[in-house]
């Protein structure tokens, strides 16, 4: 184990938890995948090879473990069809994250979004309310709400998207 | 948005997925690429703000890396986690969304009640010169706050009188002494926005720099030894690239998240000044509703001089 290798890591965190969460279709014990991948590629790091990309070897291991999980569970638990995890697995690696620059970009994005909104997001986000307990708090339509929720995340992409495209142009 | 999509997509986050709604968003995901990169989007949005939160940290997580750090350890903070990681500690590469959460704990302190900071200089010069021929110290200088728009900033004149700065976020002010009253619109200036006054926004523009802390600093949280509770993140800048100070040391509440005391160093210094301050709570007292307009700081009679850029167009 190096130092840049706990680096990598470290820095691949958010990502790989990204990549977790979409293949489990958002279930509560992501992390707990995230520690078991953590785990794995910690004891399979002499395997890594420097010469490429970290990300997409650390993905491919997350992958595992998502399928480890997956096999641990009740049908009933899966959110994902096998064949349809695969779909999303090859779309979300054919494109990595860049997750210093994206966190970066979120958090200017986050400031363009009307107060209104960046408060909801805080509540939704931050203080971990559900979006059914947030629409009888407020007296608004769940469907409203949730639907306001993925525009946010929606606009919220698109300026990330488009931040780190303007950075890369600069 | 496909209705039926929209509302699996929803469910789907929200923990309570019927087999109904989990058929549709599966048959959506087989057949539809645009409900796939709506998917693949809509989850990685949701997981970036999840991971912002803190979220991925979990109790297991918490028994990590709370070591007692002095500010220059820091550099063998990797060599301590690459440590960590040979013995098996692996839950110390999840330090950074700990270290995120308390930042975020931290800013959302920020945007409740008044607080009021005295300023001592640690490092440097206390002195700076002014452009009319006076010098501002910023010894003994105080800093009120309310959320992260609103500030004045007081600071001692040597030669007699005070500079008192503010913003009550739609204006920003400057007093010099006996001098006209300067407002403007422009939120930029009076704030680090000038040449020389860049040591204003490290203090001016703490909502800006914790903001910044998350993505353009190494962050080391660590016990306060003797006050449990209180926590300290210790937050050292990447690259010179990164906009604000060299180093921040924050010492906050644990469970309210509010700071009771911030050093920052390798301040920038165009003319001079402090190269290190340490910013101390004295106050959390709710301020009159009032005192972050000009006008709660000079007499009425006083010169007001609008700077404000004018409209488009003109």
């Amino acid at each position: 184990m190096t130092p840049e290798f706990a680096q990598r890591l470290a820095s691949a965190q958010s990502s790989i938890y990204a990549f977790i969460v979409s293949l489990m279709g958002g279930r509560d014990d992501a992390a707990d995948v995230l520690q078991e991948t953590n785990l794995k590629l910690c004891r399979e790091f002499h395997r890594y090879d420097e010469s490429k990309p970290f990300i997409n070897w650390a993905l491919t291991l997350a992958r595992f473990e998502v399928m480890a999980w997956r096999t641990r569970q009740s049908r009933s638990r899966l959110v994902l069809d096998d064949d349809v995890l695969e779909r999303v697995a090859s779309a979300l690696q054919a494109h990595p994250m860049e997750p210093e620059r994206e966190l970066a970009a979120l958090e200017r994005c986050l400031q363009k979004l009307p107060e209104s909104q960046r408060a909801m997001v805080d509540e939704r986000y931050q203080c971990g309310e559900t979006v059914r307990a947030m629409a009888g708090r407020l007296g608004q339509p769940e469907n409203a709400l949730a639907a306001m929720f993925y525009r946010i995340r929606r606009a919220l992409q698109e300026c990330v998207t488009a931040t780190l495209a303007k950075e890369e142009s600069a | 948005m496909n209705p039926e999509f929209g509302k699996a997509m929803h469910s789907v986050l929200d923990g309570d997925l019927s087999a109904e709604a989990q058929a549709a968003l599966n048959e959506a995901l087989r057949s539809d690429p645009s409900a796939l990169d709506a998917y693949c989007s809509q989850m990685r949005m949701h997981a970036l703000l999840s991971w912002r939160a803190g979220a991925a940290t979990t109790d297991a997580t918490r028994k990590i890396v709370v070591f007692p750090v002095r500010p220059r350890l820091l550099r063998w903070a990797g060599w301590a986690a690459a440590a960590l990681l040979m013995l098996g500690a692996v839950f110390v590469a999840l330090a950074p969304s700990r270290a995120t959460a308390a930042v975020n704990r931290v800013f959302a302190a920020m945007q409740r009640g008044d607080r009021s900071y005295t300023i001592s200089v640690i490092e440097g010069d206390a002195r700076m010169a002014m452009n009319n021929g006076r010098t501002l110290t910023y010894e003994g200088g105080v800093l009120h706050l309310r959320g992260d728009r609103q500030f004045v900033l007081v600071r001692p004149i040597v030669e007699g009188g005070r500079r008192v700065t503010g913003s009550d976020g739609t204006m920003n002010w400057d007093i010099v002494g006996d001098g006209p009253v300067k407002v403007t619109s422009d939120l930029t200036r009076f704030r680090g926005g000038l040449p020389g006054e860049q040591q204003d926004s490290t203090f001016l523009d703490l909502a800006g720099n914790l903001s910044g802390l998350k993505s353009g600093y190494d962050l080391v949280l660590s016990d306060v030894l003797g006050e449990p509770s209180q926590v300290r993140l210790y937050a050292e800048r990447k690259s010179r690239d990164v906009r604000g100070p060299r180093e921040m040391d924050i010492t906050f509440r644990r469970e309210s998240g509010v700071i009771v005391a911030l050093e920052l160093r390798g301040l920038p210094r165009a003319k001079g000044g402090p190269e290190a301050v340490r910013l101390t709570l004295t106050g959390e007292s709710a301020l009159p509703a009032d005192y972050f307009t000009h006008a709660a700081h000079h007499e009425p009679s006083r010169r007001i001089q609008d700077e404000s850029p004018a409209p488009r167009g003109q």
